[in-house]
Formats: structure tokens, C-alpha cells, sequence
């Protein structure tokens, strides 16, 4: 049985006064989903709280029917906390999985997003 | 095994027993070989002096007391022992060319060997006077008596092994059981019977007598009847073998084919490591020898092996006795007609060692034939037991919903409150069909959730989507769904699918999806098939697709407008007509 | 397991009724030629081998020979499928197990059923227990179902010889929980040499001769054999490495074949996908021969290939500059290379049509 490689999946944090960005890059799915949850929701406990929470897709190679049930338990967090959830560069097929199953409405998508300075490893604490 | 130790050294030493006693013989033979007795009458060893006619001439008094006095002047033929017979007789003809005295490879020449009593001796021949010749006794029992038990030793090692592999090459119970009597009638015993801890009131046993094959059969017995079985069948700590009076054995406990009367009989536990795996019980008829304590010590070297596979067989018996009963009702089940309608389903499990996983289809008939049947078919997240138990959940409440299923809508919405959960996000997609056949046409009302829509083969070689949206359940507290009508002309197809198909990976490029459009395409040469080889032919294309790739669940539903009457009324008349 | 006929004279009636039912696709007409078969008293066995068998068989040809589409060959296959269900209820036909037990499984990938469905009859009628677990067995399932159920010989099926190394770890697998198999279907050859060489403890060309072997007995294999045992040329690992890079040598027959041929840039995704999947099954048949190490496994299928493109139309010499690409990019690994020389050999004395070379398949 040949195993196509996978490049690894990862997480980078951009800390900003009022938002959190997570750069996603790889694969979302059955393996990697917690790990995902798990930096949303750290950024989210963080005293204060961010308004905007950010998930950049652009690095994005796939995601499953797990990774969407990673993104449900963010916006869960993000919702009962009253902050924005947002996708940023939704590859097409992150768009269409969140069309047929009827989540996309959950999100803020946005489209060309903005850039911010990219400072990789930024532990997940706001600055302000 | 300290002693094959020993004996090895012993062995490699080169014969360190024959060495003085060919140099005794050699430099007093040479001193003096006229005066005999003189000399070698003092000999530790039992010497006898033979003339060429065959007759004993002479003995010391240590041959005199190993073999009587009464040889003297007898003929060796008929007093003597009959193997040191045939060695004058051999050692007097022409010289062998082993029989060299300067042979350089030292005293191994020209022995002979053979049982004078309960010991064992080397006979080494020497020129007498007048061409008789000197006959040296050599007690070499020990050295005999290792040497066997090295033989024997090795055979055992070597059958251990070979015992080790039979047993553990397989984890059916049954065979572990032939295969332990089996081994144990060739090499412990004339016949061994295993028995298993009891089955109800039944006792499993296998049978086995020297040279055939062994037989399984199960027996009701009390296990009391035979001494130290209870015991060990219960899974108390091993004991002993015991001896058991061969008249006191049930006859149940003798193979078919034993002919004999047994003479002795042993039982050894199985040490089952926990599990009580059974015992041995091991027979020898009234002719052979007895069990002698070597040999139940290797009995019970065997009956450890063989006690370790059969408890992991039976461990390994008993869980996929569980797997199989919990996963019953998680497999999908087999599709057949229902009130006109034919169903087809389809269903190949991710990893192949999960035969059950996240994705599901279930019919659930109409009461009446007027009355629409319900189809499902659905995606839980995850894969593995973890989603297929969510998937028992789900089809579970589901069959509970459908006197719900004329309002699709209101059932999504049931199902979603009964699958949410504070602690996770797991979800499921599903479409949720209604399937009714007025006239040769089949009515369906369709509401996908969060799912792929379904893809419908019309007569003319279209393939239609069938636009029906909605969110999927069990992750948020409100859902939407629309539902979609449409009609199937006999010969047309609707097709429920999981995203396993369309997301199969691979084709000759090796990394690319099968997708929508190839699964389009190639619905669209089905036209006019039956559902099941609708079916079938997707099921071939996305494996073929995936080549040897990874890939999640497929599941895959058609609901097919027959052409034809079906087989069912072939049924019927069949029935009809034999057994009115 | 193919089977062949027996051209009793009422057989060569009921395959031709059974033939139209099952092209008109008419499911009752079909299962009522062979209830009707019964029910005037021939024999169960008879039915399955000397109708339904022969009906299937002209299924598959005709279907190669391009006169019945796929649709029609899959439909055939689903209601001889019916068909055999709907006989296996008749009561002429039901019989208590009476002998052993028999496992009868497709190995993964195998998609043709039929002929393993109709020894499972057939050993069934025979007296036999059977567990018959159908199409594309994976060996785990298989192996699994070993140490369940026990069996005291298990019937391996497979018609696609590219499935050859599959069928391989699937025998040495049961062999290893002391099954011994029985090897059938045209994979392992017209002469069952490939089942031999991968190790089976038997191999018969057809249902009635397979269920004549499964009752003399077969003997339990020796345990402890490995693949590498039965086919020590593996060593060099060309096979491996082979299948390994099948996509990027497909991709790379693909990239060239564009700028040797141009008119092939111009092809539609449709027909650059077939293409591709014509190559990928070279290199597929590639990998088997050196997998088996025979050559005649890749220079029949070659030939036979040539064969079907030639009545589509395409020459056979389109396949010259697969093979020559392949050469270039394998010329490091000896057996391919020779395999491959075999291969030009044979291509090159393919009786040539009319018309230019284009270069690519159809």
C-alpha cells in the first residue's frame, strides 16, 4: 500500500491587540482537528479576550468532514464569548464543504484578506 | 538443559573414556602379550580372552563377574552375549580398514557395543597369542545414557519449536485443539484427547491416536469424573500431571479408533495464563512402557506451550464473539425490493481492518404498499468504532422517527436534538429519501442535510442533481432543509452517495480526486441498469481509482424504478407451488 | 475458475433463452428458464455450469469485442447474480452440509465474482459447508475469518493478473494459519503456472475439477514460508521500486508523449485521462511481470492490447513510444530493461494496419 506523503499540519499564532490570527497550513482532518481546537481555544481562555478571531486558510490542502467539526467547536467558543469568527481565503474546497453541509452562514468569510506582519511562534497571549 | 551442556564438553573432549583404556591396552599387550592374565587380570576393565575357534579361554574376574564363570571354555556363540558373538566373528575376518593400529584418529577404531545386563558396553578387540584375541570391556552406560538423553533432547527442542510454530500460526480454537492432541499422540503418547473448559453443559474435546488425524467432537459430561479435570478446567493453579488409574477412566475419554487398553494414563493442565485453557490427557496402552519423569517434565514443557495459544485463541475467539455481536447492528444491511421499489446499497469500510465506520444506510418499508417507504443514508464524522457507534445512534433514532418522515424537515429537526451534545462537535450529514411506487412510476421526496445531493439517471442519458440543501445535525442547535420531488420512469435511478466516493484519491496521476464530474460521467453510461449494477459499477471505478490508496468510508444507496416484474414473484410462485 | 461446457443437446437451448433474458435484461424471463430447468429434473450443477456459466462467459467476450456495453455487461452480471440466489431456494437444490468446511473469497481488488459464487454453489450442492465472502476480500477480513470460523481449505479467486502479488500475501497468509489454498480464475494462468509459482497448494481450471480436488483433500501447508521464499528475485527490489514511482512515470510518459506528439496537446481532459490510464495499466502490467518475474505476463497483455486498440482503430505501433519512454527513464533496472526489450519485439512483428502513426491511444 503506497502512502502519498503528507506535509504536516500546522498552526502558526499572530497575536494582535484586538484579534488572533491562526495561519493554517495542510491537511484538517481526523488527525489534526484537536490540535487545531485546542490553539483556538487557548487563544480564546486568554484574559483579555481577542474581538476577532482570525483562521487564515490560505495554506490549506484539505479538510474533512473532522475538520469541519474542529471549526463547530470554535465557533462554539467564539460564540458563547461574543467574538467574531472569521475564514480568511477559504480555498474552494473549504467553501464547498461548508456549503453542502449548510455551515458556511456560521463564518465571516473573507475574501483577499488583509496581511499583517507575520511573526511566527508568537505565543498565544494579546498584547493590549 | 545443564546436562546437554555437560555432554556436549563431554563429546567435543574426544572420547575421554576410550583414550586410557586403548593406551592400557595397547602397552600392556605389547609388554608382555605371552602372560594374559598376569597382567590384565588386575584390569579394572572385564576382559576375556577368545581363541580363534571362537572359544573363551580366559576371563578376569571382572568379566567373571559380569558375565559368569560358566563362559570359560564355552563358546562364545552360545554363552556369551550374541553382539559380542557377532563381533568376534567380525573383528576375526579380514581386517576393515577402519581397524588400523596406527590409525591416527585415535581410539575411535574398531568399537563395538551392546547390553550386557541393565549397562552398556564397548567391546575393543586386541591380538591375543596363537591369533586368538583380547576382548576389553568397556562400561560405557553414562557416557550411552548422555549421549541419548542429547539425542533425545535435541528432538525435543526441535519438536518444541515446530510445536510452537503449528500452534501459534493460528487463532481458531478448534484447530489449536486438534493440533495439540494431534502432536501430543506422535510424540508424547499412543493416543492424547484435549479438553476444553465446558460450553454450556458440553465439554469440547479433540482427539487424537498415533498416526491418524485428530477429530473434534464435544462430549456432556461431569468433568469429576475425571481426576484433577475439574480443577484445572476451572482455572486453579496448574498442578502436577497425575497419574490416573487407567480403569477408572470414563469411556467417553477414549478416542474411537484407540483399540487398545489403556495402561497408563496421564493429565496435564494447560496453563491457560489466566483463561482456563484445558487439558491433556495423554494414553499409552497396556504394551508400552509407562510415563517416566522426563518425559512428564516435557510433557508439561509442551502442555505449557500448547496451554498459551489456546488461551489466546479462545481469548482472541471470545472478543471477536463480542465485535461481532456489538457490530450486527452497526453493519448496513442487505438491500432487497421493497412495495415495488428496487434498493440496492453499497458499502466499503476505510481502513480495512474497521469493518464498520462513519457511513450508513438503512430501508425502513412502508406499512403498506401505499404507504412511502424511508431510505437513508448518512456520514457520521470520524471513522472507526467511536463513529460507528454515533452511527447506531443515529439509525437507532431515526427508525424511532419514522412515522415523522412526511415532514423530512421536522425529523432533521428531532434527530439533531436527540444527537446534540455539549462536549463535542460531532455531526452527521445524511439524505433522508421517500420512496413511493404509484403505477410503474416511483415517487421520491428527497432532503439532503449537510449532504452531498443525489444524483438521479434519467432514461434520455442525463444525470441530474437534485438540488435539496440543508445543515447538517447533532453540532448546532437550529438546522434548515429543503426538500426536493421527483419521479422515477421505469428504468431510472436515484443515487444516495457519501463523499468517500468522490473524495477517493488517486487515478494514474496517483493524487488526484475521483470527484463529482468522473462520478457524473460515469453514471451517465448506467443508464437503464439495475441498481445493483449501478452500484457495483461505481463502487469498481472509485477502487479502481484508488488503485492501493487510502481512502475513507463509501457508502452508496440506488433506488431504481424496476423495468420488469421482479424475481420476487419468482419467489412467490415458487413457494406457491411446494409448499401448498 | 472458468468453466467449460458441456453441449449436452438441451443445454445449448437453455443458454440461448437464458442469453436473450439476460441481454433483453429481463430478470424473470432469466430466472424462469433456470427454475423451469429444475423443475424438469436437470441437475442443479448442470444448470450453473453448462447455462449460467457459458452465459456469463459470452457476456465477457462479447463485451471485449465491443458488442455489448458496459451497462448491459454489468446488468447481465447482476441478474445472473439473482438468478443464482433465486436457484440456490429451489427445493431441488437445498443440501445439508454433510463434509467439511470451505472458505471461497476474491482477493482485494477483485471485482469478478461469478466464477467464485459458482464453485461456492457447487461445493454447497456437493455436500460442502461454505462461507462464501464475495468480492474483493481484503486479506486481513480474510485471515480474520480464518482464525473465526476455521476452514479446512480456502478457494482464491482472481482474474486479473495485475492482482498476482495481492493473491500472493493472500495465499502465504492462510498458509501461514495452516489453510491450505486452492488457487482458481484466469490470473494465475491457462495452466495454473503462476499459482504455482506464488506457492498454492492447488490449482484447478474449472468449479467441477476445483470441488473434485477439495474432496480428495489437500494437504496442510508447511508453516513458516515467506513471499521472498517463493520468488527470491524480488530481492533486487525492481518490482518495488517499479509500483513505487508508477504515478511519476506515468505523468512522465504523459509530459513526453505531448512533445513527441503534438496532436495529443490538443486532447480534451476526458481523453489525456484515458490516456493516462492506458499508461498506468502498462506500467501496472510491468510491475507484475517483475513482480512474477515472466516475461510472457507484460508481452501478452501487450499483444492483447494491441489486439483491442487495432479494432478501435488506433495502431499498435502508438504503444512503441510508452515502452521507449519507460526504457529511458528504467534503463538502471535490468529485468525492465530486458522486459521491455521483450516487449518491442513483440510490438514491432504486430501485423501493422493502414495509416499514419499518431502516437497515443485513442
Amino acid at each position: 500500500m503506497t502512502e502519498r506523503p503528507r506535509p504536516p499540519f500546522t498552526v502558526g499564532v499572530e497575536a494582535g491587540p484586538d484579534a488572533v490570527r491562526l495561519r493554517l497550513a495542510g491537511d484538517l482532518d481526523f488527525d489534526t482537528s484537536d490540535l487545531l481546537v485546542e490553539r483556538a481555544q487557548a487563544c480564546l481562555a486568554a484574559d483579555p479576550g481577542p474581538r476577532d478571531l482570525v483562521l487564515d486558510c490560505s495554506g490549506l490542502r484539505l479538510c474533512d468532514s473532522m475538520g469541519v467539526a474542529g471549526l463547530l467547536q470554535i465557533h462554539r467558543g467564539t460564540t458563547s464569548r461574543g467574538v467574531a469568527l472569521h475564514l480568511e481565503n477559504p480555498p474552494a474546497f473549504l467553501r464547498r464543504i461548508l456549503d453542502i453541509t449548510g455551515t458556511a452562514r456560521l463564518f465571516v468569510l473573507d475574501g483577499a484578506g488583509r496581511r499583517t506582519e507575520q511573526e511566527e511562534g508568537t505565543p498565544p497571549a494579546p498584547s493590549g | 538443559m545443564s546436562s546437554s551442556g555437560k555432554v556436549v564438553r563431554l563429546a567435543e573432549g574426544g572420547s575421554p573414556l576410550m583414550a586410557p583404556l586403548k593406551e592400557t591396552i595397547d602397552t600392556r599387550t605389547q609388554q608382555d602379550p605371552a602372560s594374559g592374565a598376569g597382567l590384565w587380570g588386575q584390569a579394572p576393565y572385564a576382559v576375556l580372552v577368545v581363541d580363534t575357534a571362537g572359544t573363551v579361554v580366559d576371563l578376569n574376574p571382572a568379566a567373571e563377574a559380569l558375565l559368569g564363570g560358566a563362559l570359560r571354555g564355552a563358546p562364545l556363540t552360545e554363552t556369551g552375549p550374541a553382539w559380542l558373538a557377532r563381533a568376534h566373528q567380525e573383528a576375526a575376518g579380514p581386517a576393515r580398514p577402519t581397524d588400523v593400529d596406527d590409525d591416527p584418529a585415535g581410539p575411535r577404531r574398531a568399537a563395538f557395543q551392546g547390553r550386557i545386563g541393565a549397562r552398556s558396553f564397548e567391546a575393543q578387540p586386541a591380538p591375543g597369542r596363537d591369533g586368538g584375541t583380547v576382548w576389553w570391556l568397556a562400561d560405557v552406560t553414562d557416557r550411552q545414557l548422555a549421549e541419548d538423553e542429547l539425542a533425545a533432547e535435541r528432538t525435543r527442542t526441535t519438536f518444541l519449536a515446530e510445536a510452537s510454530n503449528v500452534l501459534l500460526a493460528s487463532l481458531n480454537t478448534d484447530r489449536c485443539m486438534r493440533v495439540t492432541a494431534q502432536l501430543a499422540s506422535r510424540h508424547l503418547a499412543e493416543a492424547a484427547v484435549v479438553i476444553g473448559p465446558a460450553v454450556g453443559r458440553k465439554l469440547p474435546l479433540a482427539y487424537a491416536v498415533e498416526g491418524r488425524a485428530a477429530v473434534c467432537g464435544t462430549v456432556t459430561a461431569d468433568p469429576e469424573e475425571v481426576p484433577g479435570l475439574s480443577e484445572a478446567l476451572q482455572g486453579f493453579p496448574p498442578v502436577p500431571s497425575r497419574w490416573i488409574d487407567p480403569a477408572s477412566l470414563p469411556a467417553w475419554l477414549l478416542p474411537e479408533d484407540f483399540t487398545g487398553t489403556v495402561g497408563s494414563a496421564v493429565v496435564t493442565p494447560l496453563p491457560g495464563h489466566g483463561v482456563p485453557a484445558g487439558v491433556l490427557v495423554l494414553l499409552r496402552g497396556t504394551g508400552a512402557a509407562g510415563f517416566d519423569e522426563s518425559e512428564e517434565v516435557f510433557a508439561r514443557l509442551f502442555a505449557s506451550r500448547a496451554g498459551a495459544a489456546l488461551s489466546a485463541a479462545r481469548l482472541y475467539a471470545e472478543q471477536s464473539d463480542i465485535t461481532r455481536t456489538l457490530m450486527r447492528d452497526l453493519l448496513p444491511p442487505e438491500l432487497n425490493r421493497v412495495h415495488g421499489v428496487e434498493f440496492a446499497g453499497g458499502y466499503r469500510p476505510s481502513a480495512d481492518r474497521d469493518r464498520v465506520g462513519g457511513d450508513f444506510y438503512d430501508v425502513h418499508p412502508g406499512s403498506t404498499p401505499d404507504d412511502a417507504s424511508l431510505a437513508v443514508l448518512g456520514d457520521v464524522c470520524g471513522k472507526g468504532l467511536d463513529a460507528a457507534v454515533l452511527t447506531g445512534k443515529i439509525r437507532n433514532t431515526l427508525q424511532a422517527l419514522t412515522p415523522m418522515a412526511g415532514d423530512h424537515e421536522q425529523m432533521l429537526r428531532l434527530l439533531n436534538g436527540a444527537l446534540l451534545n455539549s462536549h463535542h462537535t460531532r455531526f452527521a450529514t445524511l439524505v433522508l429519501a421517500s420512496v413511493r411506487r404509484e403505477e410503474n412510476r416511483v415517487r421520491l421526496r428527497l432532503t439532503s442535510a449537510g449532504h452531498p445531493a443525489p444524483l438521479v439517471i434519467r432514461n434520455d442519458g442525463r444525470v441530474e442533481e437534485i438540488e435539496t440543501r440543508g445543515t447538517l445535525v447533532g453540532a448546532l442547535p437550529h438546522i434548515e432543509a429543503g426538500t426536493v420531488e421527483t419521479d422515477l420512469l421505469p428504468g431510472e435511478t436515484c443515487l444516495l452517495y457519501t463523499d468517500g466516493v468522490t473524495e477517493a484519491r488517486g487515478g494514474p496521476l496517483g493524487d488526484e480526486l475521483f470527484g463529482e464530474e468522473r462520478l457524473m460521467r460515469a453514471l451517465a453510461e448506467c443508464g437503464g441498469m439495475p441498481g445493483a449494477a449501478v452500484v457495483e459499477r461505481v463502487q469498481v471505478l472509485a477502487s479502481q481509482w484508488l488503485h492501493d490508496g487510502r481512502h475513507d468510508d463509501m457508502a452508496l444507496v440506488a433506488i431504481t424504478a424496476p423495468l420488469t416484474t421482479h424475481l420476487s414473484a419468482v419467489d412467490g410462485h415458487t413457494r406457491g407451488r411446494y409448499t401448498a | 475458475m472458468s468453466t467449460h461446457t458441456l453441449a449436452a443437446p438441451g443445454m445449448r437451448g437453455l443458454q440461448d433463452r437464458l442469453w436473450s433474458a439476460v441481454t433483453d435484461r429481463d430478470e424473470h424471463a432469466a430466472a424462469s428458464v433456470v427454475l423451469t430447468a429444475l423443475d424438469d429434473g436437470v441437475d442443479a450443477e448442470s444448470v450453473l455450469l453448462d447455462v449460467i456459466a457459458p452465459v456469463q462467459a459470452r457476456v465477457g467476450t462479447e463485451w471485449a469485442a465491443n458488442r455489448l456495453s458496459v451497462a448491459q455487461e454489468h446488468a447481465a452480471s447482476a441478474i445472473a447474480e439473482r438468478v443464482i440466489a433465486a436457484l440456490a431456494h429451489h427445493p431441488a437444490v437445498r443440501t445439508a452440509p454433510r463434509l467439511g468446511r470451505v472458505t471461497v473469497a476474491c482477493v482485494d481488488q477483485e471485482w469478478h465474482v461469478l466464477p467464485a459464487r459458482l464453485l461456492a454453489e457447487v461445493l454447497t450442492l456437493r455436500g460442502w459447508r461454505v462461507d462464501f465472502l464475495g468480492a474483493q476480500v481484503p486479506t486481513p477480513h480474510l485471515i480474520g475469518h480464518l482464525h473465526s470460523n476455521g476452514a479446512d481449505v480456502v478457494a482464491l479467486s482472481s482474474s486479473i493478473p495485475t492482482r498476482l502479488p495481492t493473491a500472493h500475501a493472500a495465499i502465504t497468509a492462510c498458509q501461514a494459519v495452516g489453510v491450505p489454498v486452492l488457487a482458481g480464475g484466469a490470473a494465475f494462468g491457462p495452466d495454473g503456472r503462476h499459482a504455482r509459482r506464488l506457492g498454492a497448494d492447488a490449482w484447478e481450471p474449472d468449479a467441477r475439477s476445483a470441488a473434485r480436488r477439495i474432496a480428495d483433500g489437500i494437504a496442510v501447508p508447511a508453516a513458516g514460508r515467506q513471499q521472498i521464499d517463493d520468488l527470491p528475485h524480488l530481492g533486487d527490489q525492481e518490482y518495488t521500486l517499479v509500483v513505487r514511482s508508477r504515478p511519476q512515470l506515468v505523468r512522465e510518459v504523459l509530459a513526453q508523449l505531448e512533445t513527441r506528439f503534438p496532436a495529443s496537446a490538443a486532447y480534451t481532459e476526458e481523453q489525456r485521462e484515458h490516456t493516462a490510464q492506458d499508461i498506468a495499466h502498462v506500467v501496472d502490467y510491468l510491475g507484475v511481470a517483475l513482480y512474477m518475474d515472466d516475461d510472457e505476463l507484460f508481452t501478452d497483455f501487450l499483444a492483447w492490447t494491441a489486439g483491442i486498440l487495432e479494432a478501435r482503430r488506433v495502431p499498435a505501433a502508438s504503444l512503441r513510444p510508452v515502452l521507449d519512454v519507460l526504457g529511458a527513464e528504467l534503463k538502471d533496472f535490468p529485468r525492465t530493461t530486458r522486459l521491455l526489450g521483450r516487449a518491442r519485439t513483440v510490438l514491432d512483428a504486430f501485423p501493422a494496419t493502414a495509416g499514419p502513426t499518431t502516437g497515443a491511444f485513442g
